[in-house]
């Protein structure tokens, strides 16, 4: 389809014709202010008013199609006199136009036949004063029918080409005028062939072109391909107080260049490509100057260079600083008809170094995609984003920022980051789709070009021992019963005859003190309250007997903090490997310890809050239960506690995943196909030529395009990671810490000892012993804890046949 | 009228053309890509065309005249030509040809046996007409080009045995 003529209407003084035709006015034909179904205003003709615009491009081949259509506004009233307008050639063997017969309710649209004569719609109109969608078509064959609001009123057998280069809008006599908007001549166009719904927007171009002055909308069809949400990342740099614009341009190529099946620099049928190239530099097309080669680089896990060289003109001052930094933007396009279509995207970037030739006046550029210098302008939460992975300060640097902080999240992902040719950052996984973005075949891949590289066994890793230590404290409780009878009711009175001494209270408590225990509780056996006989006198109890007691029981406490070092050992391997390869080996480690007050400090303040010496609880204090130890996890740094500690391990261990499949892709399958711009670092493809089949991600691409010798060539490599044949799934252990240590409860086996030395003659001092720290609870400061995780790998298609 | 072949301002006396070549040329990038199966697949770029003359006759030529640091218009002397569409008599011609008095486009149309009629052409645009050859199985449509060209500085030489001179020059289409 290609438009002619487009009229908006929406200024006047002077009428603008889209296309571009220069418009000529004859009488005095003006812009209604009614308003109009779109824009600001609607053309209305007065008597013997027209426009007219000239051009060959107007002339019509007898083989022609076209459509002619407007929208129009038939005023209602006025039964006295014909309403007329046209749309037509000089010659009227074209034409679009209204017809009210006077004193006729109704009016007809009116088209021609491919001669002078008209036809008129089938059926009489009762649509006045709103705006109705009017058409003619002709096909190819000649035959035209008209249509109104996308309904058929008539269709005619016509014969005749269009040889008129004018085409005239407007009437020939009206007493009534005719508003109209929106008028469009198209030919190679049979728009309607069926009912339909008028159009809802204002005419679009086949190739819309906005004059300054004129806006248009550009309706924006967005079609998902998968379940998901289509997105339109949108980037708008400000970089001063002012209103922010964004220049939108919008490329309308065949699907199959973006697909890739189909490419500019091949040609389509028994037709061979001519093609160009586009070079902008700081938004000036430079193309006319650029000589040599142009070529655009692509790898993973770097920026995308491209170099150019230009012929600056003669007397051109050159100020090579100053091309530092400039935008540049490299594209393909189709030249088959003398005028660049189809422009692709090849390089997005800026001049990084810029050099000249004296001898040869030849201005060179090495250009980057600045990939670093992106990452570095986006914060963190942005990156953390786009990249995903396992972030963690005891793994990474916590400071790390930009291209630092992003390489670091990379080495916990199975993917790769780069910037798009139209300059959108963006994520890669590396496993390969299942069916692939492209196919590489005999048909595409230059003779003598494939490459076949095998991984080497010394690069490959297997298996991974992570090895990561985690202390941090527990604090702990040891509750004793102790209980002493020194004497009963039954043996009282001998007790007395004998002369020894009965248990001082503060004797008791003091020597529980002196153990190092706190008293959780104690009880004593008092002694007697009334009068004993004694031998030959008597026991008289007094008030003095409040401090003594007959014997006691109670429960004390030993609380103490503990360094508990949890030693995790977590072997990450790929068994299929190991059985094919045999194990190779690495070990990432870490380390991280839980941050807390100092532990005496900690146990100093459990004991005076037990004795009450201070109201203030401690933050962290194991309840105590008899005859048992308790812990509890100490409240460390949210930077060091048990979640951090997981983080840590789960980035190491995506870490040893991302090291184990990465070995593993390093077989590299290349060719050497004619440029196609689709084929990209985010692509899947299979290349399948000379014997080798081979499907991976897209791990290099290299442009080539000689303006002067003609050839464009594109140079891929694929990622292949093939071990145990397409189709086997690898063990996945799901990336998650393995269990740690938990605080509990342990029973104690051992028992406190009670020494009194009650005797007449002996020292009468009671002494309490415990037993030391229980030799479990000792082991539990250090502990071993081994565990295993399955890493997966991809398995690509990566076949050889020798062939004769 | 005799031709004459102009460059610049220059017209070739026709004593120092008596013996004249012109050669067009095609430059520009073409090349076929030959796939693993052993199709060719063309690729090309821009195309403009080098024209090398070379002359001699009894006279020089003048050429050292020429400003070739300036864009020159070459007006050739070796007639190119269009088939016509047997049905219409017509060729569409390319815009870049001499139009100069005696220098349009003309037809031959060609009988039967082979043997060629001369016939005039009449210009709408770029579409040539034929006039109508009776018996005529097909037609040709011939102009001479002229080019928007640099030229690189010519080279000349002379005999003085048989007083005869030789010049060459090469031009390149802008």
């Amino acid at each position: 389809m290609t438009t002619r003529a487009l009229f908006h209407f929406d200024t006047d003084a002077p009428f603008i014709d889209a296309v571009g035709h220069t418009v000529t006015t004859t009488g005095t034909p003006a812009l209604s202010t009614a308003t109009g179904q779109f824009g600001d205003g609607v053309f209305q003709h007065d008597s013997g008013g027209y426009l007219s615009i000239a051009g060959s491009d107007l002339v019509v081949q007898s083989w022609e199609s076209y459509t002619i259509e407007a929208r129009v506004w038939v005023a209602s009233g006025n039964a006295s006199s014909d309403q007329m307008f046209w749309i037509a050639t000089d010659d009227w063997h074209m034409k679009l136009g209204i017809y009210r017969y006077a004193n006729d309710p109704y009016w007809y649209v009116l088209a021609s036949n491919g001669s002078a004569g008209a036809l008129l719609s089938n059926t009489p109109l009762d649509l006045f004063d709103q705006a109705v969608h009017i058409a003619v078509c002709r096909d190819g064959s000649g035959t035209v029918t008209f249509w109104v609001n996308g309904a058929n009123h008539g269709t005619e057998a016509a014969t005749a080409a269009e040889t008129d280069a004018y085409l005239y809008i407007g009437a020939i006599s009206a007493a009534h005028p005719i508003k109209f908007e929106e008028v469009r001549f198209s030919t190679q166009a049979l728009l309607y062939s069926a009912p339909f719904t008028p159009p809802s927007a204002p005419f679009l171009p086949a190739n819309p072109a906005v004059l300054v002055g004129e806006e248009i909308s550009l309706p924006l069809n967005v079609t998902v391909g998968e379940i998901g949400a289509p997105a339109l990342p949108l980037h708008v740099a400000v970089g001063e107080t002012g209103t922010a614009s964004l220049p939108l341009s919008v490329s309308v190529v065949p699907p199959g260049l973006l697909l890739g099946t189909q490419s500019v620099c091949i040609g389509q049928g028994t037709d061979g490509a001519i093609w160009t190239a586009i070079v902008t530099l700081d938004a000036v097309d430079v193309t006319s100057r650029v000589v040599g080669e142009i070529t655009v680089d692509a790898e993973e896990g770097t920026a995308r260079i491209a170099e150019f060289t230009l012929r600056p003109a003669n007397g051109t001052v050159v100020d090579l600083s100053a091309y530092t930094g400039r935008p540049v933007t490299i594209d393909v396009a189709d030249a088959s008809t003398g005028t660049p279509r189809y422009a692709q995207r090849l390089f997005s970037g800026v001049i990084d170094t810029p050099d000249l030739d004296t001898a040869s006046r030849l201005l060179s550029f090495r250009c980057t995609d600045d990939l670093q210098g992106r990452c570095e302008a986006l914060d963190n939460a942005t990156l953390s984003a786009l990249i995903g992975g396992y972030a963690s300060s005891a793994v990474f640097d916590a400071a790390a920022r930009g291209w630092s902080f992003a390489n670091d999240q990379l080495s916990t992902v199975p993917a790769s980051l780069d910037i798009s040719p139209l300059g959108q950052l963006r994520l890669t996984p590396w496993a390969a789709k299942s069916v692939a973005d492209l196919v590489l075949d005999d048909t595409r891949v230059r003779d003598g070009s494939l490459g076949v590289e095998i991984a080497d066994r010394a690069g490959l890793v297997n298996d991974v021992t992570v090895e990561f230590d985690y202390r941090f404290p527990r604090v702990k409780a040891e509750m004793y019963r102790v209980e002493y009878e020194a004497v009963n009711m039954t043996g009282f009175a001998q007790w007395i005859l004998d002369g020894n001494y009965f248990i001082q209270r503060a004797q008791v408590e003091a020597a529980l003190e002196s153990a190092g225990a706190t008293i959780d509780q104690i009880t004593y056996t008092p002694l007697p309250t009334t009068i004993i006989a004694v031998g030959s006198g008597y026991f008289t109890p007094s008030a003095a007997d409040l401090e003594l007691c007959m014997g006691f029981l109670a429960r004390v406490t030993f609380d103490y903090a503990q360094t508990t070092e949890e030693q995790h050992r977590i072997r990450v391997s790929n068994a299929l490997s190991i059985a094919a390869v045999g194990a190779r080996q690495s070990t990432l480690s870490g380390a991280l310890e839980g941050e807390y007050p100092d532990l005496l400090a900690v146990e100093s303040g459990i004991r005076m809050y037990k004795a009450e010496i201070t109201k203030t609880p401690p933050k962290d204090m194991a309840n105590a239960v008899v005859d048992s130890t308790t812990s509890v996890d100490a409240t460390v740094t949210s930077e060091t506690d048990r979640a951090a500690a997981n983080a840590a391990m789960e980035a190491l261990i995506a870490m040893a995943k991302v090291q184990i499949h990465a070995s593993h892709r390093r077989n590299r399958v290349s060719a050497s196909v004619p440029l196609i711009p689709a084929l990209d670092l985010d692509k899947t493809l299979r290349i399948a030529a000379d014997g080798v089949a081979a499907q991976g991600k897209c791990a290099r691409v290299a442009h080539r395009l000689s303006l002067e010798t003609g050839e464009a060539i594109s140079e891929v490599q694929i990622a292949v990671c093939a071990l145990a044949g397409t189709g086997i799934v690898h063990d996945d252990t799901p990336t998650a810490a393995p269990d740690g240590t938990t605080a509990g409860t342990t029973m104690l086996t051992g028992l406190p000892q009670v020494v009194f030395n009650y005797g007449a003659t002996q020292d009468h001092i009671i002494t309490i012993t415990f037993p030391g720290v229980e030799e479990a609870e000792r082991a539990n400061a250090v502990v071993a804890l081994p565990s295993s995780i399955a890493a997966p790998i991809d398995e690509n298609e990566f076949t050889i046949t020798v062939e004769p | 009228m005799t031709m004459i072949l102009k460059l610049g301002t220059l017209e070739i006396p026709l004593l120092a053309a008596l013996d004249l070549e012109q050669s067009y040329e095609p430059i520009g990038g073409e090349a076929i890509f030959r796939t693993v199966g052993g199709t060719g697949l063309k690729q090309a770029t821009w195309q403009k065309t080098r024209i090398t003359t070379s002359g001699g006759g009894w006279l020089p030529a003048g050429l050292e005249s020429l400003n070739v640091n300036a864009q020159l218009t070459l007006a050739c002397i070796v007639p190119r030509a269009v088939p016509a569409v047997l049905a219409t008599r017509q060729a569409t011609l390319p815009a870049t040809r001499r139009t100069d008095t005696g220098h349009t486009p003309w037809g031959i149309a060609y009988l039967a046996d082979g043997s060629p009629v001369n016939t005039a052409a009449t210009l709408a645009g770029n579409v040539a007409t034929l006039d109508a050859v009776s018996g005529a199985v097909a037609y040709q449509a011939l102009y001479l080009p002229q080019f928007t060209v640099w030229a690189f500085r010519p080279t000349d030489s002379g005999t003085r045995g048989d007083a005869s001179y030789r010049w060459q020059f090469v031009c390149e289409e802008v």
